[in-house]
């Protein structure tokens, strides 16, 4: 059994607002998001019949249920740990029940927003004793420790990092809706931002935002009696392999995002491309989970998309990165570090984008593969290839 | 100051007792770490179990607090104000020469460090932490 092409995303909402600037509660937000990707769908809200989401939060499938006035909830499920790691889970999850027949129409969400969450606080809450007293107290932390050993040990070089974050700030330039629209960044501004905790500038940072993000799935024959060009779900996974971040910095394959393989254990990376029967050389565009620039550098070697150490400056070159005509675009909207935040999953509507072909950086027509990879560094990670129907 | 107030150093053992002989140990200038009794494997300090073998059976090993830079970070701003060392600060992951356990910590007596240096612990109880923390410094 695979859920490869069994369900579709069909309707997408990605409202993002300035962090602090939420209109309406995460739970309000929430419901505004789902309700308009059901009307991008062209399907009622009561017909909802599931939920995912990832990284926690009260805004369950019944709560959500009782705010929607469905008729019937069949799928509430909530991936577990690693907060943006499990975020393309959830649309895998999405995928799965409708797979098995277990609901019609699920529907993936993430809202945030800074007054419910104060997540710009350092996460006392999540960081125990064994990390605290010794000033690692944010996912900036954690990250810069892999990635350090991923430039100073691997040999990656700087402009890897540097590179991704410009072609994101490049892409931001055409899109209207980014944060970083009409503020584009050179080279020499990135080297000479302030260090947050190094090696990280401030560049290398994403944003944080309000806001609420929903996708809609139905079953491929469902979404092929809509009037919208589908995103099948050709693969998908999550995991870790040895327990990976789990380990309090003692996992075997540490300068990896945690979407690698061994021997014995494919990871997360392996299992989506040989659920699609797709190669990564064959991908037409990825949209890659930047919570910081190094992690996303390990999320694309993890998945094939780069070679590892020295060699991969010699393909993360700005050219290489950037739509239409880049090898392997990247973060076609601005990504989490020049368009928005809300937790990494505006990635995933842009992966959407991409092949229905309205992204504001359209790579080209007939757009046939288009991958999302969530969280990097994270105790659990996860991505999604979402594909045209020429794939199925 | 207390390990109750606000500004306390968060340090000390967890509530499900796990650590416990971890900090004990500190306290008392000694670095132990979990060992499995039944199959010998080394532990993560904190965790319930051998995952090697599933046994409950621990024994705190003393082990001594030498070893290599794994990676390093440097802070250059203050998230914790309860943190008693101000930025820019140099955190290490020490991967120790005796046993196969890599341990945080603080770098302590300067601020340049590499992967591949080579450190030892110091132990040190800041004013407003009940408990002992073991940093590192730069072998000379």
């Amino acid at each position: 059994m695979t859920i490869r092409g069994a369900a579709a995303v069909v309707g997408v909402a990605d409202l993002h607002h300035p962090r602090g600037k939420a209109p309406r509660s995460e739970r309000g937000m929430l419901v505004e998001a789902v309700v308009a990707a059901c009307r991008d769908a062209g399907i009622s809200p009561r017909d909802v019949d599931g939920f995912t989401s990832y990284a926690g939060g009260d805004n369950s499938g019944p709560v959500l249920a009782a705010e929607l006035g469905i008729r019937e909830l069949r799928w509430s499920t909530m991936v577990w740990g690693g907060g943006g790691g499990g975020s393309a889970a959830s649309i895998v999850t999405a995928a799965a029940a409708i797979a098995s027949g277990q609901a019609d129409c699920v529907v993936a969400v993430r809202s945030m927003a800074q007054a419910a969450t104060g997540r710009l606080g350092y996460a006392k809450y999540y960081f125990d004793h064994q990390y605290l007293p010794h000033g690692v107290a944010t996912p900036a932390h954690v990250c810069a420790l892999r990635t350090q050993r991923l430039l100073e040990h691997d040999g990656v070089p700087r402009s890897a990092m540097r590179n991704l974050v410009l072609a994101a700030y490049h892409h931001a330039q055409a899109n209207p809706d980014a944060a970083a629209y009409g503020k584009p960044l050179t080279a020499e501004a990135y080297d000479e931002s302030a260090y947050i905790v190094e090696p990280f500038h401030l560049y290398d940072c994403s944003r944080e935002n309000d806001g609420a993000v929903a996708l809609v799935l139905v079953s491929a024959e469902r979404a092929r009696q809509l009037d919208v060009t589908p995103a099948y779900v050709i693969g998908g996974a999550q995991g870790s392999v040895g327990a990976y971040a789990a380990r309090n910095e003692n996992d075997a394959a540490y300068t990896t995002a945690g979407g690698s393989g061994t021997d014995d254990s494919p990871g997360v990376a392996s299992r989506v491309w040989q659920q699609a029967g797709i190669k990564p050389s064959e991908l037409d565009v990825v949209q890659v989970y930047e919570n910081f620039s190094g992690p996303a550098v390990a999320s694309l070697m993890d998945h094939g998309l780069c070679p590892a150490g020295p060699a991969s400056g010699d393909f993360l070159t700005l050219d290489n990165l950037i739509a239409p005509h880049g090898v392997l675009p990247v973060n076609t909207s601005g990504g989490n570090v020049a368009d928005s935040f809300v937790n990494g999953m505006g990635l995933a509507v842009e992966a959407v984008r991409q092949i229905r072909g309205t992204s504001s950086n359209q790579i080209g027509t007939g757009v046939d593969t288009s991958l999302y990879i969530g969280g990097p560094m994270a105790p659990i990670h996860s991505s999604v290839l979402l594909g045209s129907a020429t794939t199925l | 100051m207390t390990a109750t107030s606000a500004e306390a150093l968060p340090a000390g053992p967890s509530e499900s007792g796990d650590d416990a002989d971890f900090w004990q140990a500190l306290d008392e200038h000694r670095l132990a770490l979990p060992r499995c009794t039944a199959c010998g494997a080394w532990r993560q300090v904190g965790t319930a179990t051998c995952p090697a073998c599933w046994s409950f059976d621990i024994a705190w090993d003393d082990v001594s607090p030498i070893g290599t830079v794994y990676t390093w970070v440097r802070t250059h701003r203050d998230f914790m104000s309860e943190l008693d060392v101000k930025a820019p600060y140099v955190t290490v992951l020490v991967q120790l020469d005796d046993v196969p356990v890599r341990l945080l910590g603080l770098l302590v007596g300067g601020d340049e460090i590499a992967i591949g240096d080579r450190v030892s612990g110091v132990f040190q109880k800041p004013g407003n932490s009940d408990w002992t923390i073991l940093r590192w410094e730069k072998s000379v």
